[in-house]
């Protein structure tokens, strides 16, 4: 539960960063349209609305949400270390970045089997 | 002070920053490191790690002091739990002063029940305590300086965010490959930004804990903050003697455990009974708070009470002790956030996390103050001011110097033998000494070197932590992470990734860093160029 609520977290900053001009052209090699970057930003929310709500379940709402800023935070740190790599990796990079996302997929899979 | 709103708030960040700044770094180390005291002490007790509890733990705490203390106006439990896998037993012999002092006991492994004899260490709880109070001042003036100090980390956090032209648009920017001052400010900004939320809160609550040092006056007590105590009860005497065999039988402890657990949702952490000869109540604590607004006291266990008729087992009473005002509420949410009180292993992780971004601001902070002035302020030949030098020496004392004693402290607990007199004291004796050499060595040696050596030395320390273990101790990651003591391994695999991280910052600074040696070409190099060519 909590893997699962930090590999949502991690998604959503991922999809919120993707939204931006600088981190859409580093990593997918373009700048995002409008209406692309509205639904990033859309989808990005919602994960992030979403972790809060794993949180509420598992510690309750007021620990719940201490306990999610603390998840955004952690997901947030993590994401902007692992970014300057996408930028630095000649040739590959952008896909490299973008293989980001099947590592909290697994982190995600291993959340719902561990309960 | 120069016109404009945002450039009076750049201004201010910038002084209120750099003046306590030294200072704040070493409250954020230590004050992070403190998320993990219990556990940090443990693991400088190697005498205690082979414990593991097993299902008869508490039935065998209960048979002990029986034994041990059959004439004990009380006894005190202290259950194995997640932070700290051992047995702990105290009781009060009849007569004995209140409070803690009063307290006689002992610690067992968890399992087999053998009496351990741990060492002397001043542990997590130096590092604690040295994060609020500092060290051999009296203990108000410690509060008092740490307390301005924070005062200054609030207005630098709100003088920050209004300097933060970009708040938004750098989010997620960091750029450690363009190096100079861009990424020191982008690394500033990351760790402030991302741990905001955080930042706020340790620091706010901070000041909250102070309240009683920094505004004595507003306490109905007039700044004694109920010091001292009551009197002790005169009126005790020792009537007769028992035996172990005087002792009624006591109902099973399980069950009466499994009660309480089913009640609260967390496992008791701690066994209290009054009179075990006569009225014998055994009263519960949960190990940890599960509620913000209770009171976050002055140790890790809960606030909620249950009691239990220890002959028959039978529950006879609950107190949860909630918070009835308000204020006093809030001020127990803000004093459980600071301590982390109600947080469970990932939630103190996560604490943990947080507190290395908030060092790493007033690192980066520090850092930056100096390479920005350094650039303005360089001469046609290249050298600085003078002041500027200075400023930059005492920043490299202040973080990799204080790294460097941090990692002593754990070497010394290692190496000092083990029956030496006052060997806590002397632990912190070596963390101050090796720290004196490492605020005069900056001064000694050129800029570069000074920050190359001491990065090295202390990437160097904390990867001798975990070998050194191996050499002294039979408590090393190839026999803890088998047996899965995470507690121990823990603390071992986080100072061999703090090595790599001071390593790798060693080379970098030192300008050998591999990453950056990489000439671009082909399509990321486009993408960079792109992303260099958009930049101020």
């Amino acid at each position: 539960m909590i893997a699962l609520a930090l590999a949502v977290s991690y998604i959503g900053m991922l999809v919120l960063c993707l939204a931006m001009d600088r981190h859409g052209r580093d990593v997918l090699g373009r700048v995002p349209g409008r209406g692309g970057r509205l639904a990033a930003r859309l989808l990005g929310s919602a994960l992030l609305a979403g972790a809060l709500v794993l949180c509420f379940d598992r510690w309750g709402h007021a620990i719940g949400t201490t306990a999610w800023l603390g998840l955004v935070t952690v997901a947030g740190l993590v994401l902007i270390l692992l970014l300057p790599f996408s930028v630095r990796a000649a040739g590959t990079g952008a896909r490299m970045a973008c293989l980001l996302a099947p590592l909290p997929v697994g982190a995600m899979a291993m959340g719902v089997f561990a309960g | 002070m120069k016109g404009g709103f945002r450039q009076s708030m750049a201004w201010l960040h910038a002084w209120v920053g750099i003046l306590p700044g030294w200072l704040l770094f070493a409250v954020f180390l230590t004050g992070t490191i403190a998320f993990f005291r219990t556990e940090v002490t443990f693991w400088m007790q190697p005498e205690l790690h082979a414990s593991q509890p097993g299902p008869e733990t508490a039935a065998m705490a209960m048979e002990r002091l029986r034994t041990l203390a059959p004439n004990a106006e009380s006894w005190v439990v202290g259950l194995p739990e997640e932070r700290s896998p051992t047995l702990s037993l105290s009781w009060r012999e009849p007569g004995a002063p209140p409070g803690r002092r009063g307290l006689t006991g002992t610690v067992l492994d968890a399992g087999s029940g053998v009496e351990l004899h741990p060492r002397d260490t001043a542990g997590g709880n130096f590092l604690y305590r040295f994060h609020y109070e500092l060290y051999a001042l009296p203990r108000d003036w410690g509060r008092a300086i740490v307390g301005i100090a924070t005062m200054a980390m609030f207005v630098a956090i709100l003088s920050g965010v209004i300097t933060h032209r970009r708040i938004f648009k750098d989010f997620f920017t960091f750029r450690p490959a363009k190096g100079g001052q861009r990424s020191w400010l982008d690394g500033h900004n990351a760790a402030a930004v991302l741990g905001l939320p955080f930042h706020l809160m340790i620091t706010y609550s901070g000041l909250v804990l102070f309240i009683s040092t920094l505004m004595p006056w507003a306490l109905d007590d007039g700044g004694r903050h109920g010091r001292g105590g009551a009197p002790p009860d005169a009126e005790t005497t020792v009537e007769k003697q028992l035996t172990p065999a005087d002792l009624p039988e006591f109902a099973p402890i399980g069950p009466v455990l499994a009660q309480a657990e089913a009640l609260w949702g967390i496992p008791a952490g701690r066994i209290m009974v009054e009179d075990p000869a006569g009225a014998a109540v055994i009263t519960l604590a949960p190990r940890r708070n599960t509620r913000l607004s209770a009171h976050s006291g002055s140790g890790s266990i809960g606030v909620e009470r249950l009691h239990f008729d220890g002959r028959s087992g039978r529950l006879i009473g609950r107190d949860d002790n909630i918070e009835e005002s308000a204020v006093q509420a809030t001020n127990n949410v803000l004093g459980s956030l600071h301590r982390a009180r109600f947080a469970d292993t990932t939630m103190r992780w996560l604490f943990f996390l947080a507190g290395v971004a908030g060092t790493a601001m007033v690192g980066t902070g520090l850092i930056l103050w100096t390479v920005k002035r350094a650039k303005q302020q360089a001469r046609p030949d290249g050298t600085i001011p003078r002041h500027i030098e200075v400023m930059e020496r005492l920043n490299i004392a202040a973080i990799t110097g204080l790294t460097i004693a941090v990692g002593a402290y754990f070497v010394a607990n290692r190496l000092l033998p083990v029956d030496m007199a006052d060997r806590a004291g002397w632990e912190i004796r070596v963390f101050f000494a090796v720290w004196a050499a490492f605020i005069l060595h900056p001064f000694l040696r050129p800029l570069r070197v000074g920050w190359v050596e001491q990065l090295t030395i202390a990437a160097g320390l904390f990867a001798a932590i975990p070998l050194l273990n191996m050499a002294v101790t039979g408590s090393h990651l190839f026999v803890t992470l088998p047996a899965g003591s995470w507690i121990v391994a823990g603390f071992d695999l986080i100072c061999l990734l703090t090595a790599l991280g001071l390593g790798a910052t060693a080379l970098k600074v030192a300008g050998r860093w591999p990453v950056a040696a990489v000439r671009p070409s082909g399509r990321g190099a486009r993408v960079r160029r792109r992303a260099v060519g958009r930049v101020e």
